[in-house]
């Protein structure tokens, strides 16, 4: 944050120079052209040249030509200066040693070498690396000659510039406080000069770093480093409020904003920071541009030229004017060298954005900078391009990150500004965004943090970060090993902490529950007072809770004992409610989930507590007291998210205790309240059954009474009502498919007792549909719903209605579009059938990374099921049979494995495997779960394959069977009595043989009763 | 289980009554009467099914051909009615 805003050292030797000019002139005064006389103009001459190395030499000749000349002090003198300009500070430094030796020197040159010595060897210190040891030398050298030449000249002119370069060491030094204790001093002693004002910037800036380094080592707040913050934002505060000097008001804005970045930066309370760094933000907008500041300065200059003017008959004020005019001539050379500051504190803005997490503000900032040309310095367009990158990785962007990582890269490779950025990439490929998770390339990230910066903390981060992108990509042997390596180098004890903390967590997720306890416990034990300790007693309760309950007990009493202010304290407090409750103590679990509930009611799992306590107090049997706690719960959180939980367990309750009316009326209240809540179409679906169920306990219609017949419409009316508030309220939810099986359960309850026709319910869902006609979606799922019905009387209408609302753009539940499919192919139009299948697969898709949800895994394989089926049925067998060994393949759990089965034994009978074939089938006969189609056409290909494998009594008794158990199966059973009927026939001409009595083959399973035949596939 | 003397009673009373006390029939005659037996049952299984099929089934492809069988194979024996005790 410093800025060198020393005294020029050339306006001083400026001085110097008129001073000499004066007595060269009068020591050459007696003889004008002498040779000494000579060699010093042509020294000058070369100086003026800028051949400062000659005009040394020069100077150097006569001192060795003439020794005796009366020049001699002026030429070592000047042969110093020249030194100095041109950078040969240690020549310098002995040739002003020469004039302070030099007893014949005027003393107003010896005052002059003494007081450009220290100068000398601070501009040496200046040009020397942080790190070599000869610049320390060199400033502790000058702080003695300053102190020397302050020691030896109390009462010079250049007191206050000699003392402002003796702080300016002492600073360069790390010597802070010394440096503030000069400059306070110096402010005190010439609060009247019109300098004083960059002593008190100095003094800003020192007070400033004693804070930013007090903060570095601090654990939390630090009072005394706050108190410097303020002193120093004060001191610059004031430079820019009394507006004396412009162009040092314009630096003292710039360090206004440092000041506030810096200490933002070291805050930990997120609000602080964020209002700290938003003032940081005001001073950066504030500083003004080059042209402003050197048309300040140019006003200034031309000020003290006119006071001087004014001063003409004050000649030690007009003396003293002469050396601030050109001080601040010189200042204004520098600002016209300098580059544009608003330039800088743009980049600064970026940076505090970045912090704040504004990644979408630092890059549009950054990018103007960038794009209008406004950065010309290498170390502005290093920053910029570094700040870019930082918001791409921050927002996950990969590509634009990447590319802009690749152009850091390119230019700066392994600049240490970078350290966090390739630890920043692999982060973004850890991400949970299944499109971005990429542990590999997480990897590769960090391993090149640890090439580009060994031995640095980024490099130590990169190996815990590179154990976690193993961990994630479960490659847990390989996590272990790096963090079992790092261990063993012996590393700093905050990577070993984290190195032995990753490797518990790496135990607990791969079910090693005993090597985890012990690895937290070794955490806890090894490095007790960090947060990981804290953490892994947590977590050895947590852990233990799932194995031994009475131990976990004592362990979450433990770390509540000893960590009650801990953040995990109240999960902790749930842990042991819940390891209570495991080793039997419901009761302390019960007064444990309620006392977390009282003490930290906004802790996240406080509202897992209630219903805690209420599952304990429904397991005793306690249903009053769990109602209470659930009331309880909905008063206290009535804006929660799991409020309809609480509404749903009161409910389930009242339900359990046949108290219907009151299930009803806690639903009813819940979408009273809740209209809008995604959670209301739940509610309102369990409305509708409990309507429904309402309607059933009033007795067969027909046998009851008016009045319970007036309660059975009630039922009927209330149920539809609340379903069709689903399709209405909730198009888009998944509660609309059951709420349309609810609506056809209803009419069809009606159709049973003569309430309405066919023709009354398909009217019914016709004006349904005619309802949603601005929502194609729901008003094809309620045609749907529609060919359902109609697909039990009239295969081919259903086909037609479900034909009318189908649309390929539109996207339907799996089970729609596989009853639309079935239906296709039994009209034998088996392309759209296919068709259909293959949009459901697309309408679904798998993520690329693998897995999906059940759902989509569910409609992936009935996708494959219906293709394959379309498939065979349309003679590609082979085809077919491809599709169903993917589906057993993938999806061996799916209930469509059934119908898989029936297709592969179709393929298996072609290629006469019958025995693979006959055990599928076999299968699928006994299954409960398939249709009654699939089991009959099971039964038909079994009587098949028994047939060709002339097994003709089984194969009779499966052909005639058909129509005793799926007579309904009309197709199957015919074509079933019919081969059967040949087959016997064949048997009384003689044709086939008599069968040899035998013992008695396995018979084929008779289908199981509980499983009716179904007219049509069940719509879900 | 019955008491021995009724079971050998009954014994008895199955000889005196049946036909193969009277004649003996050799292996091959017993066959030959099974087979035929086994023949007249399966044809009145098989006209039993094409009968159903036809009769449940009229819409079906088969019951046309189901009929023609019908035609050639004749009427189902009628199956005496048990006795009502």
């Amino acid at each position: 944050m410093l800025s060198d805003r020393r005294f020029p050292i050339a306006a001083l030797v400026c001085s110097a120079g008129a001073l000499l000019a004066g007595a060269s002139a009068q020591a050459q005064a007696p003889a004008a052209a002498t040779r000494d006389a000579q060699m010093l103009e042509k020294g000058e001459k070369l100086a003026g040249e800028g051949k400062h190395a000659e005009a040394a030499a020069a100077f150097e000749e006569l001192v060795k030509t003439f020794p005796a000349s009366a020049l001699v002090p002026d030429a070592n003198f000047r042969a110093g200066y020249a030194h100095y300009n041109g950078g040969n500070y240690d020549a310098a430094v002995a040739a002003f040693k020469k004039v302070l030796e030099d007893k014949k020197a005027a003393p107003e040159i010896a005052e002059l070498a003494l007081s450009l010595t220290p100068q000398v060897l601070a501009a040496k210190a200046g040009k020397l690396p942080a790190n070599d040891p000869n610049r320390g030398k060199a400033l502790e050298e000058a702080v003695k000659q300053f102190d020397l030449f302050l020691g030896k000249y109390p009462a010079s002119e250049e007191v206050e510039s000699a003392s402002y370069s003796k702080a300016l060491a002492l600073y360069q030094l790390a010597k802070y406080d010394a440096a503030a204790t000069v400059l306070r001093a110096s402010m005190q002693k010439f609060a009247a000069s019109p300098t004083v004002q960059d002593t008190q910037y100095l003094l800003a800036l020192t007070i400033g770093t004693i804070a930013n380094v007090a903060m570095q080592n601090a654990t939390g707040e630090n009072k005394a480093a706050d108190a410097q913050y303020d002193e120093a934002e004060k001191l610059l505060r004031d430079i820019i409020t009394k507006r004396q000097n412009l162009a040092l008001a314009n630096d003292a804005q710039f360090q206004v904003g440092e000041l506030l970045l810096a200490r933002g930066g070291s805050m930990a309370d997120k609000d602080k920071q964020v209002a700290v760094m938003n003032r940081a933000l005001d001073a950066y907008r504030a500083v003004q541009t080059k042209e402003y500041v050197i048309a300040a300065q140019e006003q200034r200059v031309a000020y003290f030229i006119k006071l001087r003017a004014d001063s003409a008959a004050n000649q030690p004020l007009f003396k003293s004017l002469k050396r601030v005019i050109e001080k601040e001539q010189e200042k204004l050379a520098q600002f016209k060298d300098r580059g544009d500051d608003t330039v800088t504190a743009k980049i600064k803005c970026g940076q505090i954005f970045s912090q704040l997490g504004k990644n979408d503000e630092t890059r549009l900032l950054l990018s103007f900078v960038e794009q209008t040309g406004l950065a010309t310095e290498p170390e502005q367009k290093k920053l910029i391009l570094y700040y870019i990158t930082r918001s791409y990785a921050a927002q996950n962007l990969a590509a634009k990150a990447e590319e802009k990582y690749n152009a850091f890269q390119a230019a700066y490779k392994g600049d240490p500004l970078a350290q966090d950025l390739p630890l920043l990439m692999g982060a973004m490929y850890l991400s949970e965004d299944p499109k971005l998770k990429n542990p590999d390339k997480a990897t590769k990230y960090f391993a090149e943090a640890a090439q580009l910066y060994p031995n640095t903390k980024a490099a130590a981060t990169a190996v815990l970060m590179q154990a976690q992108a193993m961990i994630q990509l479960k490659h847990y042997e390989e996590a272990l090993k790096v963090l079992n390596d790092t261990l063993a180098k012996n590393p700093a004890k905050d990577l070993a902490v984290d190195a032995e903390f990753y490797r518990a967590s790496i135990f607990a997720e791969t079910g090693k529950t005993a090597e985890a306890v012990a690895a937290y416990k070794k955490v806890r034990e090894a490095y007790p007072g960090t947060p990981q300790a804290e953490q892994a007693h947590f977590q050895v309760g947590q852990l233990l809770a799932g194995t031994d309950a009475k131990a976990a007990v004592g362990e979450l009493q433990a770390f509540i004992a000893k960590f009650p202010q801990s953040v995990l304290l109240p999960s902790a407090i749930f842990a042991l409610g819940g390891a209570q409750n495991a080793s039997g103590q419901k009761d302390a679990a019960l007064a444990t989930f309620k006392d977390l509930a009282a003490k930290f009611p906004k802790s996240p799992p406080a509202p897992y507590a209630y219903f805690e306590r209420a599952k304990i107090l429904n397991g005793n049997q306690k249903f009053d007291d769990c109602l209470a706690v659930m009331q309880e719960f909905i008063k206290s959180y009535p804006d929660s998210d799991k409020l309809y939980l609480a509404y749903d367990f009161v409910a389930q309750i009242h339900t359990s205790r046949s108290q219907g009316a009151e299930a009803i009326a806690t639903y009813e209240e819940f979408v009273g309240k809740r209209p809008k809540d995604p959670a209301t179409a739940s509610a309102l679906l369990k409305l509708s059954t409990l309507w429904k169920a309402y309607t059933d306990s009033q007795g067969p219609y027909l046998a009851i009474e008016e009045a319970k017949r007036a309660e059975w419409r009630k039922g009927v009316e209330k149920s539809a009502a609340a379903a069709e508030r689903v399709l209405a309220d909730f198009p888009d939810s998944p509660e609309v498919a059951l709420a349309l099986q609810t609506l056809l359960d209803v009419q069809r309850l009606q159709q049973a007792v003569k309430l309405k026709t066919e023709a009354d319910v398909e009217k019914y869902f016709e004006d349904l549909a005619a309802k949603f006609a601005a929502h194609p979606g729901t008003k094809a799922k309620i045609i749907f719903t529609l060919a359902a019905f109609t697909f039990e009387k009239d295969k081919a209408r259903a086909v037609q209605q479900m034909g009318s609302a189908y649309k390929p753009d539109l996207k339907f539940a799996p089970e729609d579009l596989d009853l639309y499919g079935l239906a296709l192919i039994d009209g034998k139009k088996y392309d759209e059938a296919i068709a259909v299948y293959q949009k459901l697969a697309k309408d679904y898709p798998l993520p690329a990374a693998g897995g999906g949800t059940r759902d989509v895994q569910e409609a992936q394989a009935i996708a494959l099921a219906g293709e394959g089926k379309a498939l065979q049925e349309k003679g590609d067998k082979a085809g077919g049979g491809a599709k169903f060994a993917e589906l057993e393949k993938l999806y061996a759990w799916s209930p469509k494995m059934l119908e898989v089965n029936y297709g592969l034994a179709l393929d298996l009978h072609d290629k006469k495997q019958d025995e693979d074939a006959t055990k599928r089938l076999l299968e699928v006969i006994k299954a409960q779960k398939a249709s009654a189609e699939l089991r009959a056409k099971s039964m038909l290909l079994l009587g098949r394959i028994y047939e060709a494998n002339q097994r003709f009594p089984e194969a009779i008794d499966n052909y005639v069977k058909i129509s005793v158990y799926y007579s309904a199966i009309r197709p199957v059973a015919a074509e079933g009595l019919w081969l059967g009927a040949q087959l016997l026939e064949r048997q009384a001409s003689g044709d086939l043989p008599m069968p040899i009595p035998k013992p008695p083959p396995k018979a084929t399973p008779k289908p199981n009763p509980a499983a009716k035949p179904k007219a049509a596939p069940a719509k879900k | 289980m019955l008491p021995r003397p009724a079971l050998l009673l009954l014994a008895a009373a199955l000889c005196l009554g049946g036909a193969a006390c009277d004649k003996k029939m050799t292996q091959a005659e017993l066959m030959a009467e099974k087979k035929k037996e086994f023949k007249a049952k399966q044809k009145q299984v098989a006209i039993k099914a094409y009968k159903d099929l036809v009769d449940k089934y009229p819409e079906s492809e088969f019951a046309p051909k189901a009929k023609e069988k019908l035609q050639q194979l004749g009427p189902l024996t009628a199956t005496p009615a048990p006795k009502k005790k």
